[in-house]
């Protein structure tokens, strides 16, 4: 299957959430029959539990899609299956690095929405030649010269030409595949120059070592190689190469403009990072690549094993995961309650739980996380100036001379009948409104400032139940404001549980403590005697909850022939039982300490 | 041939839904002949004659929608899919409302030997908050007409711990019932069930449940009062007047002997599979129109989940679990499985062993969840 580099184009494909991606990409599989029909299912691309059950892209995801064109010309075309969630931008911008052109996805009943845009955004900052396609034309809601309109105003491209096809039903698919060899670029790149490949995403397999996923610059790549890393000079033989074809297929070469895969027996996972470049050893390229910009964490928590003699597998899974998460980063932490953990930093709230499951499922690790935190700028009566993100770390009230928070600009596009809502939610969680305007007679686009830590902390889900889903919602860091922190420490049965501790906007501690008291009486089991939890400020205690000792609980009731429901009931609370983690004499489950995190409402 | 089979009938018709109630029915009346058509072909599809059965049971939905003439073509065609004992308890459950004229002499002429009256309550306005389509005369009516039409093991259901109920109110439901001198009663507490209109009331606070710890006292009372009428409490929800009137058919479910369940959304248990029926009157009767089993699911119980069912089941009866029987399954010693719980059990005075069997006295039941759960932890 080796084809000359004019014959290849590689694109990704770029809308909001649920606008069809994984839908189109699965057509554009099946047609290129490189899966039986018998071994093909929905979401093709998403192999992950989690995305299959939340319905969602996570990782972007390659597949090489050998199309005999209407020319006559065999081209493999490399699709980048990318996430639309607004915490996985970081993962759209990698993917976009390896390709030429990308194809913007626009749902014929929604419009443009806040992702579409930023992905826009991503895609020209990349020179990306983009195309744009409107999808679920089957809809019976599809307005597509609305959508058209849309397109030519908002985005400022040419809504005419754009393709128009329904991803569900097959239909104007093929189009899409001649879009791609007639209108993208092919790669330019020159196969006989030195080896320059960039690494663009990698993971471990327990058998083959790390594989690395490359797009392949200049030069040529084949079995047998010796291999360097540019920034580290690592060096390896190479085992294999291949392209993805859903499974890898293993291939004599890789060349400029192609995009596939490495294994070269590389088991220190430290030695492949994303962004770096792959040379030859005896013939180097002299440039690196550009790399990637960093991920920017905004959310930090701590990370601990249920079971403390699970730190070791917790340590070698985080690193594993990081070569498929770039954007995760890690540090030592410690807590008096929960012994030895892992202080991480996330993208957004949802990364954290996407981090959480996994570390979960792939590696079986049961977890337990403190409230996740932002980072706070904190000046000390001496003058000096610290960034804390821990709350273990918080220093003495009467040490501080003033803290500041991060804030964002929240853009927020809603159909108008929302617009009282979004207020409300957004004045709730210390918002201030900073501009508004009409996006078309009924869609509105609304402009907060927000405070970061309050955007953490459940708004994105109140968001999207004001707006029944119809909301979306994109931000960008926008510096920091001044603000009146406290401290807020929970105690259960006296004792205080350092992990629980979270840091709060002083307006906003009463009722923090109060949920939070709420949620931990809901979710710590009742022992054999009677447990205080109390949330405190200092020494102050301003809520206050008890979990009486046994409760009677029987339960007289008729199940008929259903055993399995009343068993599976059983199965899963012995499940969260093992989740238990002895604090003093009291034991709280993995649940509680999640009940924290999440509001109660 | 091995241990007697039992035979579970769902019959997924209703008048009308009750606000409670989760088990599956529609109240789609004109589909009653198609579905006993397709009934009829699932039990020659599911056939076998190594086995015979000893205990049928109509349940629902509201089984006396069906007509005299509908149960007696199921009541044959039970003959084309097992042996049938001569020591059979054929129970069928009926509603108050739906019996009029001779139909309980009918259904007794056909067999049944046994009902089920759904009468929940004798209070009007206790029926109309759980959504029952009868009042109390039609329950009373429904108790006479059944004795008359010659029954004599009848039972009938109540429901306890609704909303504000105290003990006086209850102990009128019981005394009404008690008068009619029913050989089997079963008293169920009212549960807030996911997805049904009263889960939705209460979770939109149009309803505020009855503490745990009150129903539990309601419970431990029911207990009592009927204990000094001669009734004995012999599982969490029912109450025989002797020995022989307790129900075999609900005792199978509770002590792991297999059964078959017929009709959508029925439930069967071979001893090592549990599987279940679609639950869905139409898809049941496609499946079987195409001489398909209208299968939705199953599952093949490991060891731990046999044992986890032995203790949640077993618990139940105040009988209790059978100590060599749980051994032999499990592979180890009682002691050695559960160690410190069954002693924690007895410390607290809420049961213990005897005569080989480990039971929870009244004291204990009322913390059966909590005691289940214990033992549950230790099953690995």
């Amino acid at each position: 299957m080796s084809v000359k580099i004019e014959n290849i184009r590689n694109f990704s494909i770029i809308a909001h959430i649920d606008h069809g991606k994984s839908t189109l990409s699965d057509r554009l599989i099946q047609l290129a029959e490189i899966v039986s029909d018998r071994d093909f299912k929905d979401q093709m691309l998403d192999s992950m539990d989690i995305e299959r059950e939340r319905g969602i892209t996570i990782k972007s995801q390659t597949v090489t899609l050998p199309y005999t064109a209407a020319d006559g010309e065999t081209y493999l075309l490399n699709l980048i299956d990318t996430p639309g969630h607004v915490d996985f931008s970081y993962e759209v911008s990698r993917a976009l690095a390896s390709c030429e052109g990308a194809f913007l996805l626009v749902d014929a009943s929604q419009g443009v929405e806040a992702q579409t845009l930023a992905n826009i955004y991503l895609a020209m900052e990349h020179d990306l030649e983009i195309v744009p396609v409107i999808n679920k034309i089957d809809l019976p809601s599809a307005e597509i010269e609305w959508a058209k309109d849309q397109i030519d105003e908002d985005l400022g491209l040419d809504g005419d030409s754009a393709l128009q096809v329904s991803a569900k039903t097959g239909q104007g698919v093929e189009a899409v595949f001649e879009a791609a060899v007639n209108l993208m670029p092919s790669p330019e790149g020159d196969s006989n120059a030195p080896l320059q490949a960039l690494i663009f995403d990698s993971h471990y397999d327990p058998y083959r070592g790390t594989i690395v996923h490359v797009r392949i610059f200049h030069g040529t790549i084949k079995k047998g190689d010796k291999i360097s890393f540019l920034s580290n000079n690592s060096q390896y033989k190479v085992e294999e190469v291949g392209l993805f074809q859903i499974v890898r297929k293993p291939m004599d070469k890789l060349e400029a403009g192609q995009v596939g895969y490495i294994i070269a027996g590389i088991k220190t996972i430290r030695d492949v990072s994303c962004g770096d470049t792959v040379t030859l050893a005896e013939n180097p390229c002299v440039q690196p690549m550009p790399g990637f910009r960093e991920p920017n964490p905004v959310v930090f928590s701590s990370m601990y094993p249920v079971a403390s003699d699970d730190y070791a597998e917790l340590t070698e899974a985080l690193e594993k995961l990081k070569l498929n998460d770039a954007s995760l980063i890690f540090e030592k932490d410690a807590s008096a309650a929960l012994g030895f953990g892992y202080r991480c930093g996330f993208l957004g709230l949802l990364h954290l739980e996407v981090v959480q499951e996994r570390l979960e499922r792939e590696y079986d690790i049961s977890l337990i996380l403190t409230s996740p935190s932002v980072q706070y700028e904190i000046t000390r009566s001496d003058g000096t100036v610290e960034i804390i993100d821990n709350p273990a770390l918080y220093p003495d009230p009467m040490e501080i001379e003033k803290t500041r928070e991060p804030f964002i600009k929240a853009a927020i596009i809603i159909p108008d009948r929302y617009m009282g809502a979004v207020m409300q939610v957004c004045l709730e969680h210390r918002g201030v409104s900073t501009n508004y305007q009409y996006l078309t007679s009924n869609r509105i686009e609304m402009k907060f400032d927000l405070p970061l830590a309050e955007v953490v902390y459940e708004f994105y889900d109140r968001l999207k139940s004001v707006t029944q889903g119809y909301g979306s919602f994109d931000y960008e860091i926008a510096g920091y404001q001044e603000t009146d922190l406290v401290k807020l420490d929970f105690l259960v049965n006296g004792e205080r549980v350092d992990a629980l501790s979270q840091l709060v906007h002083r307006d906003k501690a009463v009722d923090r403590a109060r949920n939070a008291c709420k949620q931990l009486r809901e979710e710590i089991p009742r022992q054999m005697f009677k447990i205080a939890i109390q949330g405190a400020i200092g020494g102050k205690i301003i809520s206050r909850e008890t979990v009486s000792a046994y409760r009677k609980d029987v339960t007289a009731k008729c199940y008929g022939g259903d055993i399995s429901r009343k068993r599976k009931l059983l199965e899963k609370q012995k499940k969260g039982k093992k989740r238990m983690k002895m604090v003093g004499a009291v034991e709280i489950p993995q649940s509680a300490f999640l009940s924290v995190l999440k509001s109660g409402k | 041939m091995s241990e007697p089979h039992g035979l579970y009938v769902h019959v997924p018709f209703c008048v009308k839904k009750c606000a409670y109630c989760d088990f599956y029915s529609t109240s789609d009346l004109t589909l009653t002949n198609s579905f006993v058509a397709a009934l009829l072909k699932e039990m020659k599809l599911r056939s076998f004659k190594d086995r015979c059965i000893d205990t049928i049971y109509f349940g629902g939905g509201t089984p006396s929608v069906l007509t005299a003439r509908q149960m007696e073509r199921i009541l044959s065609g039970i003959h084309d899919f097992a042996p049938v004992s001569p020591l059979l308890e054929v129970t069928m459950e009926v509603n108050p409302g739906t019996v009029g004229g001779t139909y309980l002499a009918d259904v007794y002429s056909l067999g049944v030997n046994r009902l089920n009256i759904g009468v929940q309550s004798f209070g009007d306005e206790k029926l109309k908050f759980l959504g029952r389509i009868h009042n109390s005369e039609d329950a009373v009516k429904a108790l006479e007409d059944a004795r008359r039409a010659g029954f004599e093991n009848i039972g009938l259901d109540l429901m306890f711990g609704v909303p504000h109920e105290m003990p006086e109110q209850w102990r009128k439901d019981m005394d009404t019932a008690f008068s009619f001198l029913p050989e089997h009663l079963s008293c169920y507490m009212l549960t807030y069930e996911p997805d049904t209109p009263l889960d939705n009331t209460r979770r939109a606070g149009g309803v505020i449940p009855l503490e745990d710890e009150k129903v539990a006292d309601l419970f431990t009372f029911t207990s009592r009062y009927a204990g000094q009428l001669g009734y004995d409490h012999y599982e969490v929800s029912n109450f025989a007047k002797k020995k022989s009137c307790q129900s075999r058919h609900n005792k199978k479910y509770w002590s792991g002997v297999p059964y078959t369940g017929f009709g959508p959304a029925a439930h069967s248990f071979d001893g090592t599979t549990r599987f279940w029926n679609h639950r869905d009157v139409i898809k049941y009767i496609h499946h079987l129109e195409k001489a398909e089993l209208p299968v939705l699911e199953q599952e093949f119980l490991t060891r731990e989940q046999v044992l986890m069912e032995r203790v949640m089941l077993g618990l139940r009866t105040f009988e209790g679990l059978d100590i060599s029987a749980f051994e032999q399954i499990a592979g180890q010693p009682f002691e050695q499985q559960f160690q410190a719980v069954p002693g924690r059990v007895e410390e607290l005075g809420w049961g213990g062993i005897s005569q080989g069997r480990f039971s929870l006295n009244l004291g204990g039941m009322v913390y059966l969840d909590t005691v289940v759960e214990w033992f549950v932890e230790k099953i690995v």
